[in-house]
């Protein structure tokens, strides 16, 4: 008898234990229910890399093979729409309308265009594989990384075009554009030199490319030659495609430039009012002078020398060019335009801060504006205080951006519109808070005149990457940050958040580490035992990502959730602590004592985009614990309530070069004399 | 028996010779002037005698001459290439190989011959061709089309149709139209402009005129026979002034090109009027001195001997006319060294726009239509401003980037330009939009000319909108590259003279190269066939010598420098200017450097023989 195979096999591949209450997991076995004799499901904890994979594929007699990853996200019918569509027909591959946020309801309202085609991700995941055909693609494509063995699949088997089935598969994020992807270290080559003419793959490859040379930053080392990627980059003509890459990634649309064999080495990245700042690339066996040594990257056949100069206006090639507009060539003036921004949906922070005491010492300049959505909570509050607001991201934001002078903002947008850029236009970046992480590949990334550091350890560290751009003066909004006196104590505990947890259901959000160490410490019947016997209140501000999960935590009479402003919660505590959260520096600065609790400190950095800079235990304002006993023992003996002259220290060595009364005066002296 | 049958009977029975009578063209054009829907129309049509009657209803020729219709039937191998027809071994008609209309044989319509056998005809090349012969004018069913179309009409020898307000205007709007494609299957254009609505013409009668002559127009000066043709247009001119009780200051004559030069011809006697005027040709023997044109208008000798546009549009810039006249400096063939030099001209408004001469009318439309309708109804200006001013110096040149506030910056159906003014003549540069909209700039080829752009005072960015809405903005700003000795160089838009009384000054401009003369002239021999023109270092001590050959009939000595970029064109246009059939260079005193032999030996020159001084001797 003849053994029949079922149509299709879905491999599982979990972070962790399977997590079977997950959204992703039970639309999954859902399925079974019609479709139980056509699927199989493998579950795989393990890294999918080409070889497991491989060794997976060499295993399977199923037809289809389809691999879904936790933490990605499907709608209902997901599986049914695949497998009626392989049902009845025999195809390389079929796949689904890939996103990487939320999934629209009528997936096939999304045009099928260039910018669908650079925002998709190109991973293996969401995508039905002829076995047979990945089985014999992946003996010539075994050195390939699995993150692009989708785009060399098709290569291999010449398939330019594919029409996605009218379902959505989304990878619920997009911090591989950000960020950047790394490679299986021993990867030789990115994709197979199989030519082709089809601009969807073109575009993938281009994207592909972007992001691994973004990851390269941060990995500095990879077995690829330099040759390879220019051959691909010729092959392919991906410099055609570079503009695509120019308005997110411009650091990478240089590299790319370069790669290609450019005889230029300084590709300009910033205009700026003294010097022009521009990224030097060079082979380190002949390299090209700069201001600021940014990489080294080691390439199998070259070590590349990323560097940044500033040079003259004069070097800009559209600098004598009337077609082109200077933003530069005007001076800031009281008839100029300034916008302040914060957040979209929450002013409150260092543009509020700064607006109000610039129109107020500055009324001469009558048109400051201030940018936010009518739908925050802040308008009204701003409208009443005299703000002149505008709503962001509307055309009138982007018409006063175009005629504006200047643009002074917590937050980093991308804002283009009509041909102006924060590339060659000024920018005064305020920052939310205090970086006390590695940002700095994000930090050479970013386009802006004058980054706001606080105190002399960050502002040395931003002006390793960006030395005349920095600016020690204090975040604006600690100028007026004063301690709130009031009757009763209060603590502060500000968790912040963990990037892995985004996906995860209720039920394993409750079995994850995160969850009980702050439920635990909330519940803790010492603590509590404290609270009452002291009459002390423990208010807890949950990070916004676990706002709609708060009900899972055990608040209690003495325990609440703190549902004031971060610098309402901070001024009126007496004493605040964190996991990592930067924020706790506000209560350092006005002098209220702080403490972190850093439960998973070994690990915490590993599944972070960045990584720590400040030595907590050495350099941090207050002390470190790792358990919750140390921390308990801490806050029940009341040990926060003492002076400890080594904080102290530490403080003002943190805070050196910030005066509290001129942090505005000081940044709207800079922001004035761009 | 009814007037179809009429007609039909003269065309069988009493045959060509009464047909095409005066008596017989009369009564065809009556009958082409009923009614398309009228019964003898219908009649007519009915029995396809339409083309007859039509052919009848054209120009008569004078005994002897016909209408020749050459068709090139195998013309691709010599696409591009110049070739002639030849009745008897004599010049009638030339022209340069073109491709025509997809699908549409290669045809040259209504040349004039004075033979009636096709035998007596060759073409000088190796093509196969036909040519038909008959007493009537050659048309073709896409210019049928364009006449109804446009509502062109047949008053006795001239074409025109009228738009507008033709019951009771106050004012009237002349158009003269320019060249179509030379192998167009409509030889005959209006300058209708379609942009113009009824709204627009509520009180302006707008005539039309078309250039109906010989194979693609002859300028409106002569008729098919040669005769001249200005007092019949103008006749008809003053006659639609007259009727309407119009006054000379309100009409205006429009033309592009070779309807630029029409409307400078027929402006004479309008002493009042308003010239509007887009790349006219100052000197038409000049002009047509081109492959184009060398084998049929340049041989024309009525068109060569009447007064040309240069002469008469000197004579407007004397009397103060207001002329607003578009050019571009990459036209010297057009512009002939007046309009890029002419300054302190009352009433004169230039306007320069880049590109060639063929780009200027479209790039200036919304201008052109602007002024038309400032000219139907005067237009408040208004004002914007201009946030900031930046001043690009180049060598001896000036390129400029002005921010003007972003809501006037959207002003849309429009021209951008630079104005200054230069004496008592407004000067108006167009200018290019940025990437930004607030940023409006002169281009590499919009750029301002030290040497002779002595603009005093560049004073606004002037926009000028298609409805005819003028708005203004001062730049207040003293422009550094402008400033110097050089700037107030005399550059003189001065004519050419065969007979200079003392050293004169000649200058000429062919995009971004400009090039300067001295030199004196005079008249030799009455019947001598050349003009000879003498290089020299000094023009102080190789004074102006009679000692030349019998055959010289005016000789000219001109000065040059070690650059002479232009050294060419000064001989040319001595030449065209005399008539001459030669011209002969002469090297005086070894001052031709090789750079300058090597411009006038690649010159396409008609006849020429170079001297070094010694042969002269």
């Amino acid at each position: 008898m003849t053994e029949v195979h079922k149509l299709l096999t879905i491999v599982f591949e979990t972070s962790d234990e399977l997590d079977r209450e997950s959204e992703v997991y039970r639309r999954l076995i859902s399925a079974r229910l019609k479709y139980e004799d056509h699927f199989d499901l493998q579950v795989t904890s393990e890294n999918l890399n080409t070889s497991l994979l491989t060794s997976i594929v060499g295993g399977l007699e199923t037809k289809y093979v389809l691999f879904v990853r936790d933490s990605h996200k499907i709608p209902t019918n997901f599986l049914a729409t695949v497998i009626d569509y392989l049902r009845s027909r025999t195809v390389y591959l079929a796949e689904p309308h890939m996103y990487t946020a939320g999934i629209p309801r009528d997936v096939t309202a999304t045009k099928m265009e260039q910018s669908y085609f650079y925002a998709r991700d190109t991973d293996i995941y969401g995508v039905a594989f002829n076995t047979g055909r990945l089985r014999d693609a992946l003996e010539a494509l075994g050195d390939i990384d699995r993150s692009a063995l989708y785009v060399s699949f098709r290569l291999y088997w010449s398939i330019g075009t594919v029409k996605p089935l009218p379902v959505g598969y989304s990878v619920a994020t997009n911090t591989k554009a950000a960020i950047g992807s790394q490679l299986d270290p021993a990867t030789p080559r990115l994709f197979p030199m199989v030519s082709t003419n089809s601009i969807e793959l073109r575009t993938y490859m281009v994207r592909f490319l972007a992001i691994y040379l973004r990851g390269l930053r941060g990995e500095k080392r990879t077995a690829v030659s330099t040759a390879h990627l220019r051959d691909l980059i010729t092959t392919f003509k991906l410099d055609k495609l570079v503009s695509l890459v120019q308005p997110l990634q411009p650091f990478e649309a240089s590299w790319i430039t370069w790669l290609t064999g450019s005889e230029k080495s300084a590709f300009l990245y910033k205009q700026l009012t003294e010097a022009d700042f521009y990224l030097q690339f060079s082979d380190a066996e002949k390299p090209v002078t700069g201001d600021v040594d940014l990489y080294e990257i080691e390439f199998s056949d070259m070590d590349v020398l990323i560097n940044k100069a500033y040079l003259s206006h004069k070097v800009r090639p559209s600098y004598a060019n009337p077609a082109v507009y200077d933003f530069y060539s005007r001076s800031i003036s009281p008839n100029s335009s300034i916008i302040f921004f914060d957040r979209p949906m929450q002013a409150d922070d260092n543009a509020e801060y700064l607006y109000e005491y610039f129109t107020s010492n500055h009324p001469e300049y009558a048109n400051a504006y201030f940018a936010l959505n009518p739908k925050s909570a802040d308008w009204t509050r701003l409208k009443a205080k005299g703000f002149n607001l505008i709503p962001i991201f509307t055309r009138d934001f982007y018409e006063k951006f175009l005629e504006s002078d200047l643009v002074v903002s917590s937050q980093i947008y991308n804002l283009r519109y009509k041909g102006k850029s924060l590339e060659n236009s000024r920018f005064v970046y305020l920052q939310h808070g205090i970086q006390l992480n590695d940002m700095s590949d994000w930090i050479i990334s970013k386009y802006f005149d004058v980054f706001v550091a606080t105190g002399k350890l960050e502002a040395d560290y931003l002006a390793k990457y960006a030395p005349s751009e920095t600016l020690n003066s204090g975040l604006p909004r600690l100028e007026s940050l004063e301690k709130i006196t009031q009757e009763g104590r209060h603590l502060l505990f500000m968790p912040t958040w963990r990037f892995n947890l985004n996906q995860v259901s209720n039920e394993h959000f409750t079995n994850t580490e995160y969850y009980r160490a702050i439920d635990g410490l909330m519940t803790d019947r010492r603590i509590l035992t404290y609270l009452e016997k002291h009459d002390v209140t423990l208010h807890v501000k949950l990070h916004p990502n676990v706002e709609s999960r708060a009900s899972l935590f055990q608040f209690s009479q003495r325990v609440v959730k703190s549902e004031a402003s971060y610098r309402e919660a901070i001024a009126s505590a007496d004493f605040v602590f964190t996991d990592y959260s930067s924020a706790v520096l506000d209560a350092s600065f006005i002098g209220i004592p702080i403490a972190y609790y850093q439960w998973d400190s070994n690990d915490f950095f590993l599944d972070q985009p960045y990584e720590s800079r400040l030595d907590y235990r050495t350099e941090g304002l207050g002390p470190v614990f790792d358990t919750s006993d140390s921390l308990i023992e801490y806050m029940t003996s009341e040990k926060y309530l003492e002076s400890s002259s080594e904080f102290a220290q530490r403080n003002e060595r943190f805070f050196e070069g910030v005066d509290p009364k001129r942090i505005n005066a000081k940044i709207v002296d800079r922001m004035l004399s761009l | 028996m009814n007037i179809a049958k009429k007609i039909k009977n003269r065309v069988s029975k009493a045959g060509k010779e009464a047909a095409y009578s005066a008596v017989g063209r009369l009564l065809a054009r009556k009958v082409m002037g009923l009614p398309e829907t009228s019964k003898v129309r219908s009649e007519l049509s009915k029995r396809s005698l339409d083309d007859s009657v039509r052919r009848m209803t054209s120009e008569g020729l004078p005994k002897g001459t016909y209408y020749a219709k050459l068709t090139i039937d195998n013309w691709k191998p010599h696409d591009g290439k110049p070739f002639r027809l030849l009745q008897n071994g004599e010049l009638v008609y030339g022209n340069q190989v073109e491709p025509p209309a997809r699908g549409f044989p290669l045809e040259y319509r209504n040349i004039v011959v004075t033979s009636e056998n096709p035998r007596d005809f060759k073409l000088d090349i190796d093509a196969e061709f036909s040519i038909k012969i008959g007493r009537g004018s050659y048309t073709t069913p896409q210019q049928l089309k364009y006449d109804k179309q446009y509502g062109v009409e047949q008053h006795g020898d001239v074409y025109y149709s009228l738009r507008g307000n033709t019951t009771s205007p106050k004012k009237i709007l002349l158009t003269f139209p320019g060249f179509g494609p030379s192998t167009s299957r409509i030889s005959y254009a209006v300058s209708y402009l379609k942009d113009l609505t009824d709204t627009d013409l509520r009180d302006t009668l707008m005539v039309c005129f078309q250039d109906r002559y010989l194979a693609a127009g002859s300028y409106m000066m002569v008729d098919n026979a040669g005769r001249p043709l200005y007092s019949r247009v103008r006749d008809i001119i003053s006659g639609f002034t007259a009727r309407f009780k119009v006054a000379n200051e309100d009409v205006m004559f429009f033309g592009a090109s070779k309807g630029g030069s029409i409307a400078i011809h027929y402006a004479q006697e309008f002493p009042e009027s308003q010239l509007l005027l887009a790349v006219p040709q100052m000197s038409l023997p000049y002009y047509f001195n081109k492959p184009f044109f060398r084998n049929n208008l340049f041989q024309n000798p009525a068109i060569s001997s009447l007064v040309q546009p240069q002469e008469l549009l000197r004579r407007y810039f004397d009397e103060g006319r207001r002329v607003d006249y578009f050019y571009t400096n990459n036209d010297e063939l057009s512009n002939h060294s007046l309009i890029e030099f002419a300054h302190d001209v009352p009433n004169l408004t230039k306007y320069r726009v880049n590109g060639v001469h063929g780009a200027v009318a479209r790039a200036a439309l919304p201008a052109m239509l602007g002024l038309m309708r400032q000219f139907f109804k005067k237009n408040i200006e208004k004002s914007f401003i201009c946030e900031q001013v930046r001043e690009f110096p180049g060598e001896g040149t000036l390129r400029i980037q002005a921010r003007v506030d972003l809501e006037s910056s959207k002003i849309e159906n429009a021209n951008w330009f630079l104005e200054g003014r230069l004496g008592r003549t407004i000067f108006r540069q167009i200018m290019s939009n940025g990437q930004h909209p607030f940023v409006k700039f002169t281009a590499d080829d919009q750029k301002l000319f030290r040497a002779y752009d002595s603009v005093a005072e560049l004073s606004h960015i002037t926009v000028l909108e298609a409805d005819g809405t003028i708005s203004k903005a001062p730049l207040n700003y003293h422009f550094k590259a402008l400033e110097g000795p050089a700037s107030k160089l005399d550059v003189a838009a001065s004519p050419l003279l065969l007979e200079t009384a003392s050293p004169a000054a000649y200058n000429i401009v062919n995009d971004e190269i400009f090039d300067h003369y001295r030199y004196v002239s005079q008249s030799v021999n009455n019947n001598g066939t050349t003009v000879e023109v003498r290089f020299t270092n000094d023009l102080r001590v190789s004074e102006l010598t009679t000692n030349s050959d019998q055959d010289v009939a005016y000789l000219a000595v001109v000065e040059i420098s070690d650059n002479n970029p232009l050294i060419d064109l000064i001989g040319l246009r001595l030449q065209i200017l005399s008539g001459c059939e030669k011209l002969r260079l002469v090297d005086v005193d070894g001052s031709l450097n090789d750079s300058d032999r090597a411009t006038l030996e690649n010159t396409d020159w008609a006849t020429l023989e170079m001297r070094s001084y010694s042969s002269v001797e």
